[in-house]
């Protein structure tokens, strides 16, 4: 068990986040890295799609 | 191996029965058929499933060329009490009919359940999901103790396969849900983790032999 274990926030459904952001909300150097993070180094799966991937959707 | 579920056709009714919820969403076009909502599942089995996910939950890491999670199939798990709805044929179809009416497809008995998990330094890069023959529709639902932006697992919408072109960002907030139609377009992709663990849980549907002759797609 974590030690770090904590309630979910009670007030998150009232809260002040917004569940969507636009890309227009964020800024250049968040958006960037983003982009990086996200990048498909083989293009192939985003294309054909990787089955592997599916396997544990199942 | 993977149960699937045999359930009978339920009515469909904000009232009915299930851990599930997504009556009210809107469904959106852009950049493929999607909803989001801000409240998808109860809080008491959202809160017994975060406190199994975090305990017992049989997690087993999984590492590919473009994605690295946790994952396991709820199907081969002995579920907490509060949530086993969640995997009954009853909490299945109510679910399941939810999806039907918002994305106006029939959808054949089987569905899936999976659970994920994020932990820092885990991404999923873009991909679409598409496999014709395959599920046709997802619902991704959120669970976590509180994520800040700092954090990561922004779940992201793209208008092409290019990472560049985001279309929109969502947070991973607790208790929210993307519903989403799975096309060749429909590329999406999870941000590096940073903080915190971010958990989910992923629905697979899918549409009838005749739904999908209808829609000429899938």
């Amino acid at each position: 068990m974590s030690d770090n274990r904590k309630p979910a926030k009670p007030d998150d459904l009232s809260s002040e986040k917004d569940l969507v952001i636009s890309k227009d909300q964020i800024n250049s150097v968040a958006l960037a890295r983003l982009v990086e993070e996200v990048r498909n180094d083989d293009p192939a799966v985003s294309r054909h799609y990787d089955r592997s991937y599916h396997r544990h959707n199942r | 191996m993977t149960r699937l579920v045999q359930a009978s056709e339920p009515s469909i009714s904000r009232n009915s029965s299930g851990p599930i919820d997504v009556t009210g969403s809107q469904l959106v076009l852009s950049p493929f058929r999607h909803f989001t909502i801000r409240r998808c599942i109860n809080d008491v089995t959202a809160s017994a499933l975060l406190d199994w996910f975090e305990t017992e939950a049989p997690w087993h890491l999984v590492k590919t060329n473009f994605y690295e999670q946790y994952e396991f199939s709820l199907f081969d798990a002995e579920l907490p009490s509060y949530a086993g709805l969640l995997i009954e044929p009853r909490g299945v179809a109510h679910a399941r009919s939810q999806m039907a009416v918002l994305f106006g497809v029939e959808f054949e008995q089987r569905v899936n359940v999976v659970a994920h998990k994020l932990s820092p330094g885990q991404r999923i890069a873009i991909h679409n999901d598409y496999l014709a023959g395959e599920e046709t529709h997802r619902l991704v639902v959120q669970l976590n103790r509180g994520l800040d932006d700092d954090a990561g697992g922004m779940f992201i919408l793209f208008n092409s396969a290019d990472p560049s072109d985001i279309h929109q960002v969502l947070r991973p907030l607790h208790l929210s849900g993307l519903g989403f139609e799975i096309s060749a377009r429909s590329f999406h992709a999870v941000s590096r983790m940073h903080a915190g663990d971010r958990y989910t849980l992923v629905f697979s549907f899918y549409t009838t032999a005749a739904a999908r002759r209808a829609l000429g797609s899938h």
